[in-house]
């Protein structure tokens, strides 16, 4: 068929020597900050972009639905530490963006999004395809931009990325109308000038140092908990260092699993509404706490003032000033990277053992394991222990939100820290499987697992054909428990016990589904045969679906009442 | 935890709903700002009072000195939220120059008021009224008369409510404008804040 004129796809006749355009200049700005892979989905107001983007060294993914691009940016970028890049058209397509880009920024990851607009002339005529992304997308994004000069495209591009690393990271939205993309351009403008440069905030005060360590020295008590903080400013280390010199006993945040090695004699595991009994006890006696790299929301502190209620000192870690004093009142807010002031307190105390706290802290884990009861049923802990079994230090676990995503913090274990992704903030369904695949984009040669449950895989199963597409062989582990557990449970212990609306009977054949996408698939429904399967599905070179049937009606404990203090956390009641 | 036998009560009933508690109370911030005049600045600003939960009361916005920034005076609740959350999140915006927490610095505040009065047929009321007022007559024929008024907010706010019974009394309101006398707002303010020991960055 002979090719249609060019009215509609512009420049089709230019020159090779040609002055570049927007969509050009735009995909050489992004190959200048480094980035390699993108995520997305082509469209009418993104095609100038799709045009030009063989001619560059990118690699792109292509997703089968925009909210798998997004999380996918995310995956990688939280695997990698560097941005991620996920591209969509406008309206209907920049808007599935918005769930992957508030579920990045509420976790702090580094994620830039592009999306194409209508031609600018046609901004706010309900063009076809238009959407306001600028407005819609707002309050899930640190900064954005639409672009309504080509020549400002690499100026934008350099910002952009800038404001999505630097302080506290998070998502950065990039709107160029189409007609920009299709401009030529001549001169690029010089960077955009500001009164006031973003920049991270300057290295932790000394005099807070001071405070914050004479408060630990002179703790009998003292309880150290860390989050993602931890792990973007790369300070697994100084964590581990300054909890050795102190004696501190360390609990984590749900974004935190990993950062701290589980078999550490002072690891607490997790804190908050499903934290260990050890831990939440250990927080609700110390008399000074340290937390570093997290926020404190509501899921970590439970009742506001059953929150280290006997504390006498809070030393509070973060980059972001608004963090400090938004829930739980600090005595000794430090703003700063969470590397820099761990190692500046480490360095103004002499290392104490605090072997009666010590003693204290081991009696509490011995009273209160994790617990599950053993029933004959395949329990989810049986299931994730046969993969952390298989897990090596590097290997990339990705977990889903609801049960699964605490059965696979709480089961998890690590002789070293460990990357341990999932959605934190936002606790978005869906998000494990497509972050599961940034994360193998990001590196082809480590390992990756998704554990996640039936109901937040099906979300967005259908990038199981990106999956194979882009060769992402990511080993998915659903734990399938034929309901919407998490919400299940909720509805047992909180809400009467009327089961609303939380059955998933119907749920695909996920070895049916994995052959139908041309992955391998593989079901299970007692404990030994977990692990030949996990073997199986690691052992096929692509991507892999682990289905393990487990215990419907297995649920997560310990679990603090809604509404009550860390302290009333309630067991497990049928195990022992 | 799992439900009792009878069915009837879930072992956390205690938890049951229970009254939603009152704001801690009328703390609204006085706030000056300045900003990068970019288009959608001014969005960037209100989505953040929204999305934290805060109310906006009051906004004043124009010129200032300097090119391309924008100044601003604005008096805003904080609803649920610590009083300081006002000025932590307003300066994470990107195109905020700087921000500062006024209320507690003794600073001078002014408001301008635009009052049309009906005067057919009750200018022996209105004219008087006008005169007392004291204001600058920007319009007047035989029917109307449009008179600017300013003061301080709540003098001025008492003028208006004695206005209110005259005939056809209508207004407009500017937002109060503030400014510090002993603390000028100047570009370094935020930078400075940024650097603040008290780990209170972008706060007073
Ligand atoms: C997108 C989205 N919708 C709804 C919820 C509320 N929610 C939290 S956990 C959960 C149940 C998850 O079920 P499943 O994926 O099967 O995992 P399980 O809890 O059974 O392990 C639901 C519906 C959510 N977190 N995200």
């Amino acid at each position: 068929m002979a090719a249609l004129p060019s009215a509609l796809d512009g420049d089709e006749a230019r020159q090779p020597d040609a002055e570049p355009c927007g969509a050009e200049v735009l995909l050489q700005a992004l190959v200048d900050q480094g980035v390699t892979t993108i995520f997305g989905l082509p469209g009418g107001a993104n095609l100038p972009i799709y045009q030009y983007l063989p001619d560059f060294p990118l690699r792109h993914v292509l997703v089968r639905h925009e909210q798998g691009a997004a999380h996918m940016a995310d995956g990688y970028a939280r695997a990698s530490g560097r941005v991620g890049v996920c591209l969509a058209t406008s309206g209907p397509g920049a808007l599935n963006l918005i769930t992957g880009l508030a579920t990045a920024h509420f976790d702090s990851v580094p994620v830039v999004a592009i999306t194409g607009q209508v031609p600018t002339n046609q901004i706010g005529t309900d063009a076809f395809q238009e959407s306001d992304v600028i407005g819609s997308s707002l309050s899930v994004t640190k900064h954005s931009y639409q672009v309504h000069d080509a020549r400002e495209l690499p100026a934008v591009v350099a910002e952009a990325f800038h404001v999505a690393v630097t302080g506290r990271p998070g998502v950065v939205l990039i709107d160029v109308p189409k007609d920009v993309q299709q401009a030529v351009v001549a001169n690029p403008l010089g960077a955009i000038r500001r009164a006031r440069a973003h920049q991270a905030p300057p290295p932790p005060h000394p005099a807070l140092l001071d405070q914050a360590a004479r408060h630990l020295a002179a703790s009998d008590r003292p309880v150290i908990l860390a989050g993602r903080g931890v792990t973007i400013a790369g300070a697994e280390g100084s964590l581990r260092q300054l909890a050795e010199a102190l004696d501190a006993p360390v609990g984590t945040t749900l974004l935190g699993t990993g950062v701290f090695p589980s078999s550490h004699p002072l690891a607490l595991g997790l804190v908050g509404f499903m934290g260990t009994g050890a831990c939440n006890r250990a927080v609700t006696d110390c008399d000074t706490l340290l937390m570093v790299g997290m926020r404190a929301d509501d899921r970590v502190t439970c009742r506001l003032d059953g929150f280290a209620p006997r504390a006498n000192h809070v030393i509070h870690i973060n980059i972001d000033p608004a963090e400090l004093g938004k829930t739980v009142q600090s005595d000794c807010p430090i703003v700063g990277d969470a590397g820099l002031a761990l190692e500046g307190i480490r360095a103004r105390i002499a290392p104490r053992p605090r072997a009666a706290w010590r003693a204290q802290v081991q009696a509490w884990r011995d009273r209160h394991p994790l617990r599950y009861p053993r029933n004959g049923r395949l329990q989810p802990q049986e299931v994730l222990a046969e993969l952390y079994r298989r897990r090596r230090t590097q290997d990339v676990t990705v977990a889903d939100v609801g049960l699964n995503q605490m059965w696979a913090a709480t089961s998890w274990t690590g002789d070293e820290p460990g990357p341990f992704l999932n959605s934190g903030g936002q606790g978005t369904m869906g998000f494990a499987f497509p972050a599961a695949l940034g994360a193998q984009a990001a590196d082809r040669h480590r390992r990756v697992f998704c554990v996640t449950g039936e109901g937040g895989f099906v979300m967005t199963a259908q990038e199981l054909a990106t999956a194979v597409d882009s060769a992402l062989a990511v080993k998915v582990i659903v734990i399938n428990n034929h309901s919407l557990g998490m919400v299940r449970q909720f509805q047992d212990d909180f809400y009467g016990g009327v089961r609303s609306q939380v059955d998933l009977t119907v749920t695909p054949d996920f070895t049916l589904l994995a052959r139908a996408y041309g992955c391998f698939g593989v079901q299970v429904d007692s404990a030994d045969e977990v692990g030949p399967a996990l073997d199986a599905a690691l052992e096929y070179p692509g991507p892999a679906i682990v289905d393990a049937w487990v215990d419907p009606e297995a649920n997560i404990y310990p679990i603090v009442p809604l509404g009550m203090a860390l302290a009333d956390f309630v067991e497990c009641p049928e195990a022992r | 935890m799992s439900i009792a036998d009878d069915g009837r009560q879930s072992p956390h009933d205690h938890l049951a709903p229970r009254p939603i508690p009152e704001p801690t109370g009328r703390r609204v911030r006085v706030v000056a700002m300045r900003l990068e005049d970019r288009a959608g600045v001014m969005q960037r600003v209100t989505n953040c009072i929204q999305r934290r939960g805060f109310r906006l009361e009051t906004c004043a916005v124009g010129p200032t000195p300097e090119p391309g920034i924008a100044g601003l005076t604005l008096r805003i609740d904080p609803g649920y939220q610590p009083p300081d959350q006002v000025v932590k999140q307003l300066a994470k915006l990107i195109d905020v120059v700087s921000v500062e927490d006024i209320t507690d610095t003794p600073r001078v505040e002014w408001t301008t008021a635009l009052v049309t009065l009906e005067r057919r047929g009750a200018e022996a009321i209105v004219d008087p009224a006008v005169a007392r007022l004291e204001g600058q007559v920007l319009h007047r024929d035989a029917d109307r008369v449009v008179v600017a008024v300013a003061g301080p907010p709540a003098e001025l706010a008492t003028q208006l409510e004695g206005l209110r019974s005259l005939p056809g009394a209508d207004w407009v309101c500017s937002g109060p404008l503030a400014c510090a006398p002993g603390q000028p707002v100047t570009m370094a303010s935020a930078a400075a804040a940024d650097a603040a020991p008290s780990g209170q960055a972008g706060g007073q």
